[in-house]
């Protein structure tokens, strides 16, 4: 099949739809100066905790006991600071990633009642059974190099989505990401599961 | 001036590369340097793979490892970083690839429809 200029539109709706989406998430959450503030604390509390940590694993050993047992609670104490900012965080990115999921609905559902049935390319690969949920979304016929319009959006909003919020800074820095992470209350309840099964 | 102090724009991620290795760089602006340059890898080489016709998952396995490699080749002879100073290769490897992939899959697919279908 030739390559029209449907992808391109879909393409260009995929940015459309990750600059809108970045706005809302700006204009309702990043913009606020309590979500400021939280960001600055966590990554100044993240900075810290690193500092300390690689402090005490560079081989720096405390003159005595009672040196070595006042950072243990200095660590602790920021390490609980840390943890309840993460806390605070994740349900102020929460409420920023609503519009993500609610943009990404609809313009989907735009985008596949437009392009339902259309392929829009040629997969240069045979992709496995559970990629053809996405690729091959709408299209009729059992040839599974058939590009759907829903894998086309899929893959350019998401690069959009993701290189436009870190252009415009609106990431958390790596470190603050992995504090996330790392007190994910999902990941904490999975692993509290785990203790009492 | 120290970098924590200075504006992380275009013109100072450019002024830090043109030092090549007379520059030091704290880890995040290395890494957020690799992640752009790996963004632009999976675009330029999705058009190389889809004109030049190379199909199935060994294309595809083909564009990580050479991704993988040019992105050790740039940090290691253009920016002369000894991994060491920063944990490793696996840090400084990884960084971007993730979102590199969709880029890739995309504008091969677009670029082989283009020239081969």
């Amino acid at each position: 099949m030739p390559l029209t200029s449907d992808p391109f539109n879909v393409i260009a709706i995929g940015l459309a739809a990750a600059v809108f989406t970045e706005a809302l998430a700006w204009a309702f959450v990043y913009r606020t100066s309590s979500y400021r503030r939280l960001k600055e604390e966590l990554e100044r509390t993240c900075r810290k905790l690193e500092a300390i940590k690689q402090g005490s694993s560079g081989g720096v050993v405390a003159a005595s006991s009672k040196a070595a047992l006042k950072g243990n609670k200095k660590e602790k104490r920021i390490e609980d600071n840390m943890k309840s900012s993460s806390k605070e965080m994740s349900a102020a990115r929460f409420k920023a990633n609503i519009f993500t999921m609610v943009t990404m609905a609809v313009v989907y559902k735009l985008v596949i009642s437009k392009w339902d049935g259309v392929a829009m390319g040629r997969l240069p690969f045979s992709p496995p059974a559970l990629l053809q949920n996405i690729t091959h979304r709408g299209l009729m016929g059992n040839d599974a190099t058939d590009c759907s319009a829903m894998f086309v959006f899929a893959t350019s909003f998401a690069f959009f989505k993701q290189n436009v919020s870190k252009a415009l800074g609106f990431n958390l820095s790596r470190a603050a990401t992995r504090a996330l992470t790392a007190n994910n209350p999902m990941a904490n309840m999975d692993a509290a599961a785990k203790k009492y099964a | 001036m120290a970098d924590a102090d200075q504006p992380k724009n275009l013109a100072f991620y450019i002024g830090k590369i043109r030092q090549r290795d007379a520059a030091s760089w704290e880890k995040d602006d290395l890494q957020d340097v690799l992640y752009w340059f790996r963004q632009v890898v999976g675009i330029v080489f999705g058009l190389v793979w889809g004109f030049a016709g190379i199909t199935g998952f060994l294309g595809f396995m083909s564009f990580v490892i050479s991704s993988c490699m040019l992105t050790m080749a740039a940090y290691k002879s253009v920016l002369g970083i000894d991994e060491e100073d920063y944990g490793g290769h696996a840090d400084l490897i990884q960084e971007g690839l993730p979102g590199s992939i969709g880029s890739f899959l995309l504008t091969w697919t677009l670029a082989y429809t283009a020239m081969h279908s």
